[in-house]
C-alpha cells in the first residue's frame, strides 16, 4: 500500500485551479486559431481574435479568463494500492483548497449557500463538487479540475427519450437546444452530450464530454460520425461567435455513452463556453 | 459603422444607432445584476433613494472578479441578460437608456426597450481580461453584502460593444441569421 498525503492533494488542487483560471488549454486555442482562419465573417473573425488576445492577457497579467470563475469540479482517479491518508477529510480538504485558491488568486466567488430562499454568497466559492473514480492502470493518482460558469450551466438539458428514438431525435433535440440558448453561453461553445446510463448519471457523462480534450475523438465510428454531423449542423445555423453571425457557433461536439436500461434512452446536453477551464496533473508513485 | 459614445446618454445619441453598429463607449457605467436589480426595484417601489441616477444611465450586467493588487480592475464581462428580462421595466420607466449584456432576450422585453427608448448593447462574453484593460476605475457603491452582485460604478475608456437592439426594433441576432 502506498500512502499519499492529503496535503499534497490539496496543494495540487490549488495549483490546478490557478492554472485553469488564467490559461486557456492548448487544444482550445488551437481550435480557435483554426476557426479564425476559416471564418469568412469579419465580425466573427474579430471576436475569435479577441478571444485569443484575451487568453494572452489573462496568462500574462494573471487576470481571470472570465469574470465568472465558475463552480469547481474535482475528479480524482485513484490507482491500484494507493491509500489517501485521512481519506475521510477529502471533501474538507478540497473545500479548503478551493477557498484558498479563490482568495489568493483574486477569483470571483460565485456560490450561494441556500439555492432557493436565502441565496447568500458563501464568500469562498465552496463547496467543491468532488468525485472519486477507481483507475486500475494508474500508478498513483490523477487530479482533474474543471471550472464551469453559470451562464453555460443554465443551458443544460436532460431528455428521457424512448428506445425507439433514433440518432435523428438526438440531433433535433440538440439543435433546438442550441438555437434556443446558445447566445446565452458565449459561443463558440463546446457541446457535451451524454447518452445512456441513467437520468442522474447521464448529466455527469455530458459534463465529462464537454470537458474532453478536443483532440480526442470518439473511438467508435458510429459516435464519431454523429459528433461530426451534429457539429456541422450547429455551425450551419450561422449563429456564430457571440451570436453575431458566422460559421463558428461550436468548436466541437463530444459524445460520451454508457449502457442503459432496455426501457430507456437518457440523453443529456451540457454547454461549455469557449472559456473552457480545465487542468490536470498526476501524483505518480511507481 | 463604428461610433463613439459617452455616458450619460442623451436621446440624440441613440436615436440613429442601428443594430449591428460597433460602439466604442467611454464614461461611467453601472454594474448591476440579478440580486442588485431586486433591491433597486424594492427601492423604486418604496420611493427610496436609488444607488445611482437611472436617467440617461447605462447598466452593465456584470459581477466582476476582485481587483488584484496593482491592477485597475479584475475580470469583467457580460452575464446573461435574459435573466433580467422580468426585472427591467421599472428601471426603463425611470429613464435607463442603455443596457450592456449578452445573448438574446424575450420579445416582451424587446418591445419594452423600444417603447422606453433604451438601447441594448452586447459585449462578447469571456474576453474579460481584455475588457479589464479598458477600465480606468471600478468601485462598489451599494449593497456590499451581495459580494459580486453589488452595484459597481465603473469608468470605462473605449469599451468595445455592438448594438444588439436599436430603438427602431431591429435585432442583431435575427439580422446575423439572415445575413448568413
Ligand atoms: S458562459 Fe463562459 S465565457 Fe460566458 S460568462 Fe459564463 S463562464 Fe464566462
Amino acid at each position: 500500500m502506498k500512502i499519499i498525503k492529503i496535503t499534497k492533494i490539496k496543494n495540487q488542487i490549488k495549483k490546478l485551479i490557478k492554472t485553469a483560471s488564467f490559461n486557456l488549454p492548448e487544444d482550445i486555442t488551437d481550435s480557435i486559431r483554426q476557426a479564425c482562419s476559416a471564418e469568412k465573417n469579419n465580425t466573427a473573425k474579430k471576436i475569435l481574435e479577441l478571444i485569443l488576445k484575451n487568453s494572452e492577457i489573462a496568462a500574462k497579467k494573471k487576470i481571470p479568463l472570465c469574470q465568472d470563475c465558475g463552480n469547481v469540479y474535482i475528479d480524482i482517479k485513484i490507482g491500484e494500492n494507493i491509500c489517501i491518508e485521512k481519506f475521510s477529510f477529502l471533501q474538507d480538504m478540497a473545500d479548503e483548497a478551493v477557498a484558498e485558491a479563490y482568495k489568493e488568486n483574486y477569483l470571483r466567488k460565485s456560490i450561494v449557500s441556500d439555492p432557493l430562499f436565502d441565496r447568500i454568497n458563501t464568500k469562498d466559492n465552496t463547496p467543491a463538487y468532488l468525485s472519486i473514480v477507481p483507475a486500475d492502470t494508474l500508478d498513483g493518482l490523477e487530479i482533474n479540475v474543471f471550472l464551469k460558469g453559470g451562464g453555460s450551466e443554465n443551458c443544460s438539458f436532460l431528455y428521457m427519450l424512448t428506445p425507439s428514438d433514433s440518432a435523428d431525435a438526438i440531433i433535433s433535440k440538440v439543435l433546438d437546444a442550441v438555437r434556443q440558448n446558445v447566445t446565452k453561453s458565449c459561443p463558440p461553445v463546446i457541446i457535451g452530450i451524454g447518452i445512456g446510463a441513467t437520468s442522474s448519471k447521464v448529466t455527469e457523462l455530458a459534463r465529462k464530454a464537454a470537458f474532453r480534450n478536443l483532440k480526442i475523438r470518439n473511438a467508435d465510428d458510429k459516435y464519431k460520425i454523429l459528433e461530426n454531423s451534429i457539429l456541422e449542423k450547429i455551425n450551419n445555423t450561422g449563429i456564430g461567435p457571440a451570436g453575431l453571425g458566422g460559421m463558428t457557433t461550436a468548436l466541437a461536439v463530444n459524445i460520451e455513452y454508457m449502457p442503459c436500461h432496455m426501457a430507456t434512452l437518457p440523453v443529456a446536453v451540457s454547454f461549455a463556453c469557449h472559456s473552457l477551464r480545465r487542468a490536470s496533473s498526476k501524483i505518480l508513485l511507481p | 459603422m463604428t461610433q463613439r459614445l459617452k455616458t450619460p446618454l442623451k436621446e440624440d445619441d441613440i436615436s440613429s444607432l442601428k443594430a449591428g453598429d460597433e460602439i466604442i463607449l467611454s464614461g461611467i457605467i453601472y454594474g448591476a445584476r440579478d440580486a442588485a436589480h431586486k433591491r433597486i426595484i424594492e427601492s423604486i417601489n418604496s420611493n427610496q433613494k436609488l444607488p445611482f441616477e437611472l436617467k440617461g444611465s447605462v447598466i452593465f450586467y456584470v459581477g466582476p472578479s476582485p481587483v488584484p493588487p496593482g491592477r485597475k480592475s479584475g475580470a469583467v464581462g457580460p452575464t446573461t441578460s435574459a435573466r433580467m428580462d422580468s426585472l427591467t421595466e421599472p428601471l426603463l420607466k425611470k429613464g435607463l437608456m442603455g443596457i450592456i449584456g449578452k445573448g438574446d432576450r424575450n420579445n416582451h422585453l424587446r418591445k419594452l426597450m423600444q417603447k422606453y427608448k433604451c438601447i441594448y448593447f452586447i459585449a462578447p462574453g469571456g474576453i474579460s481580461a481584455f475588457l479589464a484593460s479598458k477600465i480606468k476605475d471600478i468601485k462598489e457603491i451599494a449593497y456590499n453584502d451581495l459580494g459580486p452582485e453589488a452595484v459597481f460604478e465603473i469608468e470605462v475608456k473605449d469599451f468595445p460593444l455592438f448594438v444588439a437592439y436599436d430603438i427602431q426594433g431591429n435585432n442583431i441576432f435575427e439580422l446575423a441569421l439572415r445575413r448568413e
